[in-house]
């Protein structure tokens, strides 16, 4: 292991903390820093240190704590995504919504949105977000397979293909939704942490931990398929099946994302790059590693899209996306070199 | 160790390799030649798996298909051509990678990849990105990936050489082919080669097999495979033997 890893894996982890304690505490109303930390160490201890008021109690406790976590939840799950669907496909530029999940889940968002709002209860947009983009993955996953296995060109074009479609797709629902629905469905696609509730914390947590457990069990097979797919199966791999589970778990876990905080853009297209550049492509580190950039960095664009224009709040999608274009320019400039 | 009966490859009724049988023993370098689209690639395709033939191809009396993925990677490896990695590791990571099918404790694995790495002379650039590495370095290292790949291996494995001496000048193609024949000779290694340079089948291989369009022509040692009459056949090149002060024959 380079002796870099667990140095950044511990500055990561410090950046974590003092973030996530600092989304407790700033914001339209600023509290005082210890009563906020002691806040949450009573609630889960059932303690009573704490000197918070009890407004004050409901902001950290209803308002702050869910959102920081589904952040750290969402973060982590799309930075890992990202980082198997580059080694999986061995390209530096796809990113989940490459194959189509992302899009794919925004229509299925919007069909709930226009056509039948209110059929699950609160769970209408998540269930159906989630559902739009496991079946366009498999779409696009069927139409790439032949008697010779997956083509991994086929299936980015797909993507491409069935992204374009399903823009046109939104579009034409946008055109006959009404002002509400319309509204709903711009914020929607613009990405919020606003819906953080205890049913949809439970489900991106554990999303977040079995794609953990999952990726790191083939982060040795993720390594041999940067070799090439004959020279990993000549390794011993099932590349096939290697594809398919990372597919699928990959459609799960951003359907599960998208579910949760809408269209969230660039944390699993930038955060793999960046793990890259300080400590390599090693996946044993890369993926754990982007777990956690992923976390701190949608954290910090949440805390920003809070206070930034306060007491009103932009989109986090939109500060994701603000932050992470430019950046992803800059990357391309410095190693255009290495790639031309 | 390695037995092919009857193997024929016709995708869309074109026959890439037809009808072909050979037989490789633990111990030897076999060489497959032939001129351009012979089917020696094909033919190497067939033996590490990579596409589905008629005919049977069985490694210690076991069809392929017979074998556990894992197993197989330890008896069987390809050295490829030229192997690019989409994104940048270092040497060692890049040996590493042989480790895939086995199972060994942190210390052993650590053991065996400076093992390797000292056989193959890639010590000295471990640390490096492997991007950044001449075309030979990275052949080695990839020789030393594969040599790890077949460490734990219950019989003597079997390595298949797509072209190895292609990226590398006079110097190491000689050092890369020495040591090829070394494992053959003291560890019992077999060996598959595709050559195109007949002087180092001449100079290396135990045995050859020449292939024209996917048929078996000739099966025997070099020097008997590798006549005038036959090259200027299969080659359609008029080729003149000089003999040299230590009885060794060069082609030119």
């Amino acid at each position: 292991m380079p002796r870099s890893v667990p140095l950044y894996a511990f500055a990561l982890t410090g950046l974590l903390l003092v973030c996530g304690l600092l989304s407790l505490v700033v914001g339209a109303m600023s509290l005082p820093v210890l009563d906020s930390l002691l806040i949450v160490v009573d609630k889960a201890f059932d303690a009573n240190f704490s000197q918070l008021h009890d407004y004050q109690e409901v902001v950290v406790l209803e308002l702050r704590l869910p959102r920081l976590l589904l952040a750290i939840f969402v973060g982590a799950i799309l930075a890992q995504c990202g980082a198997v669907v580059q080694g999986l496909f061995r390209n530096p530029l796809a990113d989940p919504g490459i194959i189509g999940v992302s899009s794919g889940a925004a229509v299925g968002a919007i069909v709930a949105i226009v056509l039948f709002p209110s059929a699950w209860g609160s769970w209408t947009i998540p269930v159906s977000a989630f559902l739009g983009g496991l079946l366009t993955t498999l779409l696009v996953y069927g139409f790439a397979q032949s008697k010779n296995g997956t083509s991994v060109l086929v299936l980015l074009l797909a993507g491409v293909a069935i992204s374009a479609f399903a823009g046109a797709a939104i579009g034409f629902l946008s055109y006959f939704a009404d002002d509400s629905s319309l509204r709903e469905l711009s914020v929607w696609q613009m990405g919020s942490l606003t819906s953080a509730s205890s049913a949809n914390l439970w489900l991106a947590f554990t999303t977040m931990l079995v794609l953990m457990i999952a990726f790191q069990r083939r982060a040795q097979a993720l390594n041999a398929v940067l070799l090439g797919e004959s020279e990993a199966r000549h390794l011993g791999i099932n590349v096939e099946q290697l594809k398919l589970q990372m597919i699928i778990l990959t459609a799960v876990g951003v359907g599960v994302a998208v579910s949760c905080a809408g269209i969230i853009g660039f944390i699993g297209l930038v955060v793999p790059h960046l793990v890259r550049l300080a400590t390599g492509s090693n996946h044993h580190y890369l993926l754990p590693l982007s777990a956690l950039l992923g976390a701190v960095l949608l954290m910090c664009s949440d805390l920003l899209a809070r206070v930034v224009v306060q007491p009103a709040e932009l989109p986090v999608g939109l500060v994701t996306v603000l932050l992470g274009a430019p950046f992803f320019l800059v990357l391309l400039v410095q190693q255009r070199k290495n790639w031309s | 160790m390695l037995q092919l009966d009857n193997v024929t490859f016709a995708p869309q009724g074109k026959r890439l390799l037809d009808d072909v049988s050979i037989e490789v023993v633990a111990g030897e370098v076999y060489g497959l030649l032939g001129p351009n689209g012979a089917g020696k690639t094909t033919l190497l395709k067939a033996i590490s798996g990579d596409i589905k033939t008629q005919g049977s191809i069985r490694l210690y009396d076991k069809t392929l298909s017979d074998w556990n993925r894992r197993d197989l990677a330890q008896h069987l490896a390809v050295l490829p051509q030229a192997s690019q990695l989409a994104f940048p590791f270092s040497a060692r990571e890049v040996v590493a990678l042989g480790l895939t099918p086995l199972s060994l404790s942190r210390g052993q694995a650590s053991r065996l990849i400076d093992e390797k790495m000292q056989l193959t002379d890639c010590t000295r650039f471990a640390d490096r990105p492997y991007p950044s590495l001449s075309g030979g370095e990275r052949q080695r290292v990839q020789l030393a990936r594969v040599l790890l790949q077949l460490s734990q291996a219950g019989r003597a494995p079997l390595l298949l050489l797509d072209e190895p001496t292609s990226a590398q000048d006079l110097g190491q193609q000689h050092n890369l082919l020495g040591l090829v024949q070394q494992l053959a000779r003291d560890e019992g290694f077999g060996v598959i080669a595709i050559l195109h340079d007949l002087n180092q089948v001449l100079r290396y291989c135990d045995n050859c097999c020449l292939l024209d369009k996917g048929q078996v022509c000739v099966i025997d040692t070099p020097a008997e495979v590798l006549s005038d009459a036959r090259i200027q056949q299969h080659w359609q090149y008029e080729s003149q033997r000089v003999v040299l002060g230590n009885g060794q024959v060069v082609l030119v």
